[in-house]
């Protein structure tokens, strides 16, 4: 069953053992085919697309929800907490910086909940 | 130095030879790795501390993690296939630090519990024993 990836995924490299002998991790890139009896799970994922009819009956998704999935997986990509889904999908934020603030989206001018006391217009 | 966000961080599981990232996590708890050592006294030692030894083995721990269940979506349904069908599977956990720091694992065995409360959402929890000990990053 083969499967197509999409977008740059990690894979654990068992036959390249560091000195610890543990796998190293290798950078599979979009349009990498993954042949393997889960292949269908990558697809319902929505970081592969079917590349085969055993693939495609076995994902068993629509178009739409292809689609969706495939969204979703950007928002988890990005490590986006649950809590923040909503501002995620709204543009509002992107992810994260390293010390916890968010990267804001395009919307994030439109958002008063991201709006700082700085940010207020000073009166004086 | 810095004190590095948890927000960002995410748990992937090896699903078809790559690594997926698990939806819906609220916290993941480290595998608490584990220098083995023994009880090295002896009935002449002098004081009153009692000394260890190292036995030059480590125990890799258990790695955990809540999350949101939904039981229609395919990575949740990718951790109970390890209960229904156990194997070896790899994981990595990837902070938010500036580098994205991995620490990667293999795991031996899963278990797989929730909690339906009146005032929650379907939660699951998930623990991961390890087969060996992370790769760290170095």
């Amino acid at each position: 069953m083969k499967a197509t990836l999409i977008r740059e995924m990690d894979q654990l490299d068992r036959e390249h053992l560091d000195a610890n002998r543990h796998p190293t991790i290798r950078k599979a890139p979009a349009g990498t085919v993954i042949d393997h009896p889960d292949a269908f799970r990558l697809v319902q994922q929505g970081v592969a697309i079917p590349a085969d009819e055993e693939c495609q009956r076995a994902a068993n998704r629509s178009a739409q929800q292809l689609a969706a999935a495939q969204y979703a997986y950007t928002r988890l990509a990005a490590g986006i907490h649950p809590d923040d889904y909503e501002l995620f999908d709204a543009g509002v934020i992107t992810g994260y910086n390293p010390d916890g603030t968010p990267k804001l989206g395009p919307a994030a001018e439109q958002d008063e909940s991201l709006q700082t006391e700085e940010d207020e217009p000073d009166d004086e | 130095m810095a004190k590095i966000k948890s927000k960002g961080t995410t748990l992937k599981q090896e699903i078809a030879s790559t690594l997926t990232t698990v939806a819906q996590v609220i916290s993941i708890t480290l595998p608490e790795c584990e220098s083995e050592t023994y009880e090295a006294d002896t009935l002449d030692s002098s004081g009153a501390e009692i000394s260890h030894e190292p036995t030059g083995r480590s125990e890799g721990g258990s790695a955990s993690a809540e999350l949101f269940y939904d039981p229609a979506l395919s990575g949740h349904q990718s951790l109970l296939s390890l209960i229904t069908t156990p194997e070896i599977t790899g994981w990595s956990i990837t902070f938010a630090d500036t580098a994205a720091s991995v620490w990667t694992f293999d795991g031996a065995g899963l278990s797989f519990g929730g909690t339906a409360a009146m005032n929650d959402g379907l939660k699951g929890n998930v623990s991961i024993k390890l087969d060996g000990l992370p790769t760290f990053p170095s």
